[in-house]
């Protein structure tokens, strides 16, 4: 066996233990005597196995079984609110949680707006009212009691 | 992955949801994580997992068990995963740097982590991102989920000697980018 043959070997069958005792047998003399295909084997089985032996398999999320639940179930197809109610309790807990927390949250921000409102909508209404008053306060008339119209203000404005 | 009694199949063709969960709990461990290692996004390989167990839902009561029911789910999760990632490399933009074509961890969150099982599992899939996806999918097959070269062969349709093939050049490619990328790093 030459060391093309051997490497060749090496990459395949060896480390993915598919020779056959003959092959075996044959690498492992070469092998034995060639301290590059050592070396080879060496890093071949360093880089390219272990990291892949220690990969770790991840489950699939709950999610993928109950989307396939839904679309061939009968029985969780036709629930209607109670198999809606039914599945939402499946949600994980800080889903529900979360989801629970965002409606309290758009509730309050909704409350707080329309005090926030009210609040503009008395003060610019103050405010209408000072303006006013300085208006008044500030014009000069002369008032003729004798005048057909009634007040000041009318008197000025008319 | 244990083997499933073919009165469970039986039942799970003839609408029993219950058995079918039982065919479901057997082989969605597989069927996901070769679709995750190929497409690398989890939402993209949640929908696969759905694809295929409700295709496999579609087809069972026509499954002959002439052939292997096992044999059989590889062959339709390789089909979907190839379809998905032709899909996906449509979309993708062509024009990406030597970091977003390997998807290499950082330095500075890993320069640390040599030993650490984060930082080798994403050296790994960095590793995978080199091959194409011929090559990828054999190494997932046998590296990973621990195929032999016969069953490979049988799930993909080629000969096994297209299989040691392309395994040797995946793993020339592998040794090669990684010393690269080891370099780069240190």
């Amino acid at each position: 066996m030459n060391c093309n043959d051997a490497k060749d070997i090496v990459l395949t069958e060896f480390i993915d233990q598919e020779a056959d005792e003959l092959t075996n047998a044959e690498l492992a003399s070469h092998l034995n005597s060639c301290a590059e295909c050592q070396q080879f084997a060496a890093e071949v089985k360093g880089k390219l196995v272990q990291p892949f032996a220690d990969l770790e398999l991840q489950d699939p999320p709950q999610e993928i079984w109950n989307n396939i639940e839904e679309t061939i179930n009968p029985e969780v197809k036709s629930l209607g609110i109670w198999g809606a109610l039914k599945r939402l309790a499946r949600l994980p807990r800080p889903v529900i949680a979360f989801n629970m927390a965002l409606v309290v949250v758009l509730m309050l921000s909704v409350w707080v707006n329309q005090n926030k409102q009210q609040n503009i909508a008395v003060k610019t209404g103050d405010n209408q009212i000072d303006v006013l008053a300085y208006v008044i306060e500030e014009t000069e008339f002369d008032y003729d009691s004798s005048s057909d119209f009634g007040t000041a203000i009318e008197e000025y404005f008319l | 992955m244990q083997d499933i009694s073919e009165d469970i199949l039986v039942a799970a063709g003839e609408g029993n949801v219950a058995a079918f969960k039982q065919v479901y709990d057997v082989y969605s461990r597989f069927v996901y994580n070769v679709a995750l290692r190929m497409v690398k996004r989890p939402e993209e390989a949640q929908e696969i997992t759905q694809d295929v167990f409700l295709i496999i839902h579609k087809k069972l009561k026509d499954f002959r068990y002439e052939s292997s029911f096992k044999t059989w789910i590889y062959r339709i999760t390789v089909n979907l995963t190839m379809n998905s990632l032709k899909r996906l490399k449509k979309r993708k933009n062509r024009e990406t740097s030597y970091d977003e074509q390997y998807n290499l961890p950082s330095k500075e969150n890993h320069g640390k982590a040599i030993m650490d099982k984060e930082y080798e599992g994403a050296v790994t899939q960095a590793l995978l991102n080199a091959l194409n996806s011929d090559q990828r999918m054999c190494v997932v097959l046998r590296s990973i989920q621990g195929l032999s070269y016969e069953e490979i062969a049988e799930t993909l349709g080629v000969k096994i000697n297209t299989v040691r093939s392309r395994l040797k050049r995946a793993r020339e490619k592998m040794l090669s980018v990684k010393d690269e990328v080891l370099n780069n790093e240190l």
